[in-house]
């Protein structure tokens, strides 16, 4: 049964303890996605990235940015959604 | 008792006394035609209705509400091509052209109301303290200012018809109507605003301080970082509903029907546009997640819920 600092024992954390973590990584994967400085903070320095949202990160969530996270895949992706954004995307629909 | 609706609109005959009145020379008739062609009824509908609907409702003659809605169309084509000059949406080599064509529409719109006031009449101060606000406000968080020029003709209606006791409802009501059409253009227009660094009402309810000092870059981030992350969209336009809800209630107590039912038809329009562009950014914000964090410990598909 593992542990970790934020949350206690894992089958505690299942059915709770979601949503703030939810909230978070959407919080700083939208600023990521609007903000190339912010995004290029992300991938170099994720703790300080996240600390000024005032998100902790786990050891677990930095070794994920650091090593896991395929970021120059991202950043080619990233571009259809970063194009989503203007609103005449939107409003063209109408 | 019940109110008579005001009579059809026909445009095509508007548009055409508006240029007869006017007599744009060779020079400046493109712009006058091309601008004028871009001020529909649809997108200004209460510039162009809101004459006929009053005299409908205080019975004043057919000749004045079509004289008036005449010096609507010509006092909105002044204000556009005074706002695309300030705003810097006209050709440098086509400014002064501009320029000149603003001042003789406005001087057109204003011939009808020469002819039913005589210098000295309230209505010319009224119309002085209009125009003033309108100028004084146009770029700021005072939205009501601009009402102003629509408030010209519907305060003349007023004096022609003696009921000045309807005046003071009336101009709250126009007060919110504008208020409501203005914070929809500020959210539509607010990454040109941005850019071109004039204030805009969606962007200082969403990021607080002086935008000009965080620059261009930097704001177009944090306003597109709450739409994705917060519900400043669905706020924005709860503000719009509000005020166009207000404003029609204010039209109902004016027994002011057509005015009433088209806030309300409108206010409906905008709160589904809202939804959609909520949505929107909503669905935005779960792909960028599932983008970065597809598989982050803690979160359910990235924190995305869709």
């Amino acid at each position: 049964m593992s542990e970790d600092q934020w949350f206690g024992r894992r089958e505690h954390r299942e059915p709770y303890g979601f949503s703030e973590r939810e909230v978070a990584f959407k919080l700083l994967a939208s600023h990521a996605l609007v903000d190339a400085e912010f995004f290029s903070w992300l991938r170099t320095d994720p703790v300080a990235a996240a600390a000024q949202l005032h998100i902790a990160l786990t050891e677990r969530d930095v070794e994920y940015l650091k090593n896991e996270v395929e970021w120059d895949r991202i950043a080619e992706n990233a571009d259809p959604i970063r194009e989503s954004l203007h609103l005449d995307i939107v409003t063209n629909s109408w | 008792m019940p109110v008579a609706a005001a009579p059809a609109l026909d445009a095509h005959a508007i548009r055409a006394a508006a240029r007869a009145r006017l007599e744009p020379d060779a020079e400046l008739a493109p712009l006058f035609d091309a601008t004028l062609a871009n001020l529909t009824p649809e997108r200004w509908t209460i510039e162009w209705n809101l004459p006929r609907w009053l005299a409908a409702r205080f019975d004043l003659p057919r000749t004045v509400s079509d004289a008036l809605v005449e010096s609507n169309v010509l006092g909105l084509l002044c204000v556009r091509l005074t706002d695309d000059v300030a705003d810097g949406d006209i050709a440098p080599e086509d400014v002064a052209a501009a320029r000149a064509l603003a001042a003789a529409a406005l001087d057109a719109a204003l011939r009808p109301y020469r002819a039913l006031f005589p210098p000295g009449s309230p209505f010319w101060s009224f119309f002085e303290r209009s125009m003033a606000a309108w100028r004084a406000g146009s770029d700021g968080p005072d939205h009501a200012t601009r009402a102003a020029p629509i408030k010209v003709a519907a305060h003349a209606c007023c004096l022609l018809a003696g009921r000045s006791d309807a005046w003071p409802e009336l101009d709250r009501c126009l007060d919110r109507a504008m208020t409501a059409l203005v914070l929809y253009d500020h959210f539509f227009d607010w990454e040109a605003d941005v850019q071109g660094g004039r204030w805009n009402a969606f962007v200082a309810g969403v990021v607080p301080g002086d935008p000009s000092e965080r620059g261009a870059m930097r704001t177009r981030a944090a306003v597109l970082t709450a739409m994705l992350t917060r519900e400043v969209v669905v706020a924005h336009f709860g503000r719009i509903a509000a005020e166009a809800d207000a404003a029609a209630r204010l039209a109902d107590a004016l027994e002011l029907d057509e005015l009433a039912a088209y806030l309300r038809s409108w206010a409906n329009a905008a709160a589904a546009q809202g939804e959609d562009v909520a949505d929107h950014y909503r669905r935005a914000a779960d792909g960028a997640t599932r983008l970065l964090f597809p598989i982050a410990v803690g979160t359910q598909n990235g924190g995305g819920s869709g």
